[in-house]
């Protein structure tokens, strides 16, 4: 009986999938001619104009890369991370604000927190203080201050931008503090940084063992290095950490600088006026450009002409907390509903506040 | 694929950044890409690169076995999307933005209100022979009375692009260029429409330097200059072919 009923789906669901595309291609005459205005614009011209802002987003975004990589290499070489806990209170909420400050001391873009944050829960840091660390780091790090103040200056948008991410981490952070411990909402054993250095026989159960752990992490070993050795361990972790997080620069730029030469700016500024609409609109390209925060602020520059204040704030407050890869590292860290309330209320908090900013700065 | 092969070709690529970083630096193409202030910051990456393709370099020739990004996630295949940058760089002929791109951009006539403070008394201080573009708009959009500026001789710099929806007179050619913030992403196009008689020759793209007197005309109820030329003469592209508010 189930062999038929399978290969019934099996062949019902390309034609609904086919019915559904038509449906929306009728539905929104938009969607065609975008299409075919694609294929017929490249031209010699425009692969020009497409390498140019590519390499300008790439080269202007290259050395905050570098000094963010080159700054997380040095807190693997040269931070003992045990001597961090000392420093967080336990009241929760002082516990999150004193998270929301960790940024400053671990400059990391949303690639290297989850890791890391993981890491420091290994250590004892209190949920509260490392949730609000996970999504306040990537904005409240120098290096993210000093490129966001390179893109709008020092002003109302820095300003706002830390603001914002400030609220929403530390609101967040003080929400996850009714769970008592991090391991009730962590995944015990799956993407665990065992799993890349293949340390065999590791226990990942929290309370026992800790001591041991220890002795697996690659960092430890450097402990017995000269600083000579030190400082060249530093480059290379920052060498790997270039090529694992400037993949998605290239591919974010590369994103942006399709759009940028094949759609018309008057087509997207259609999206770009409502108080809400281009909030959601802005929010969404956060999620799909999936840009480091080091350089998220010269990619919003590019739509600060078209798009609303609001919205350029709510991209520039809620991509470094949420996109397409922190949210897949999210689920592969924590569990139950803790990842989608990662997720939750940073989007309803940014939504918000980006809103309110189109209204009360218009 | 060899555990070692894939160490070597990050090394090469960092190398091959930093060399392609310190070349446009040197030839100045750098100034199509991004904005001069940033140049200190490109000696720093060019710095950075170089050390970290040396000291990967030297590591991978002592021990060639030795796994050495054991605790980084890299998959192989994915080491080649930093070669992207290098391939474009390489691969497509360079040119900075200029008529082809106007089109997707759209034009603004009036300087517009979104710009980093700009002293807009400033540009009355610079001689009407030193002002570009940029300076010219803002002139003209500081509300004062135009009538002061009409008559004075402009000499402007810019490629030439046609706006056929606004000008599309045999006579008239636009004179623009591009004015970024921070890199070539955040470009937009600002213009002046230009009277000449022999308009027509000119082929869209084409940089030209612009002298003829200066007068006012309106547009969609705005104020904005337009220049009647005397003399266009035909110029090879400028190092620097944007404009900084």
């Amino acid at each position: 009986m189930e062999q038929p009923e399978k290969s019934s789906k099996l062949f019902l669901r390309p034609i609904l999938i086919f019915l559904l595309i038509s449906l929306a291609l009728f539905l929104s005459p938009t969607v065609p001619t975008l299409m075919l205005q694609f294929l017929f614009s490249i031209s010699a011209d425009k692969i020009s104009i497409f390498a140019t802002v590519f390499l300008g987003i790439f080269i202007e975004a290259l050395p905050f890369l570098l000094l963010g990589t080159l700054a997380s290499g040095a807190v693997e070489v040269f931070v003992n991370q045990d001597s961090l806990k000392r420093f967080i209170p336990a009241n929760p909420i002082l516990a999150a604000m004193a998270g929301s400050v960790m940024g400053l001391f671990f400059p990391v873009c949303e690639c290297g927190v989850v890791p890391l944050v993981r890491r420091l829960f290994r250590k004892g840091l209190p949920l509260p203080a490392g949730i609000t660390f996970l999504l306040s780091g990537p904005v409240l790090n120098p290096v993210v201050i000093l490129s966001t103040a390179a893109a709008f200056g020092f002003g109302k948008i820095l300003a706002l931008r830390v603001g914002m991410t400030l609220i929403i981490a530390v609101i967040t952070g003080w929400v996850f503090s009714v769970v008592k411990s991090p391991w009730e909402i962590l995944k015990p054993t799956t993407w665990s940084p065992c799993d890349i250095h293949g340390c065999p026989g590791e226990n990942h159960e929290p309370g026992n063992d800790h001591e041991h752990h220890h002795e697996h992490q690659p960092i430890h070993s450097t402990q017995a290095m000269s600083l000579a050795a030190k400082i060249k361990q530093v480059f290379l972790l920052a060498q790997g950490e270039f090529f694992e997080m400037g993949r998605f620069l290239v591919i974010g730029a590369l994103i942006a600088s399709t759009m940028q030469t094949f759609i018309p700016q008057d087509r997207l500024t259609a999206f770009a006026q409502g108080p809400v609409l281009s909030v959601l609109g802005m929010m969404l390209l956060a999620v799909i450009l999936s840009i480091c925060s080091t350089v998220d602020s010269f990619i919003a520059l590019g739509f600060v002409n078209t798009f609303t204040m609001g919205s350029i704030l709510a991209f520039l407050v809620f991509g470094p907390m949420v996109d397409i890869k922190s949210a897949l590292m999210y689920w592969r860290v924590f569990k139950g509903r803790a990842p989608f309330y990662l997720v939750l209320i940073p989007f309803l908090l940014s939504l918000l506040g980006g809103v309110v900013i189109n209204l009360l700065m218009v | 694929m060899n555990k070692s092969l894939p160490r070597l070709i990050q090394s090469l690529i960092v190398a091959g950044t930093a060399l392609l970083i310190a070349a446009m630096l040197l030839n100045g193409r750098i100034g199509w890409y991004i904005h001069q202030r940033f140049n200190y910051l490109m000696i720093f990456a060019i710095l950075c690169l170089a050390s970290m393709a040396v000291l990967s370099l030297r590591n991978f020739v002592n021990k060639p076995a030795e796994d050495a990004y054991h605790h980084q996630a890299i998959n192989s295949s994915e080491i080649f999307v930093l070669a992207i940058p290098l391939a474009l760089a390489l691969l497509i002929p360079a040119r900075p933005l200029s008529a082809n791109a106007v089109s997707t951009r759209g034009t603004t006539y009036t300087a517009p209100g979104s710009l980093p403070a700009a002293p807009s008394e400033g540009v009355f201080s610079i001689t009407p022979d030193e002002r570009n573009i940029l300076d010219w708009l803002r002139a003209f959009n500081t509300g004062k009375d135009v009538n002061a500026l009409v008559g004075e001789r402009a000499n402007v710099i810019g490629f030439v692009y046609r706006d056929d929806k606004n000008f599309p007179g045999q006579n008239t050619f636009m004179v623009g260029r591009f004015v970024i913030t921070c890199c070539a992403a955040d470009a937009f196009p600002i213009g002046i429409p230009v009277d000449w008689d022999d308009a027509a020759q000119l082929t869209d793209d084409t940089w030209v330097q612009v002298q003829g007197v200066v007068e006012s005309i309106e547009l969609n109820n705005v104020n904005i200059p337009l220049i009647r030329a005397d003399s266009v003469e035909i110029l090879s592209t400028p190092d620097q072919p944007y404009l900084f508010p």
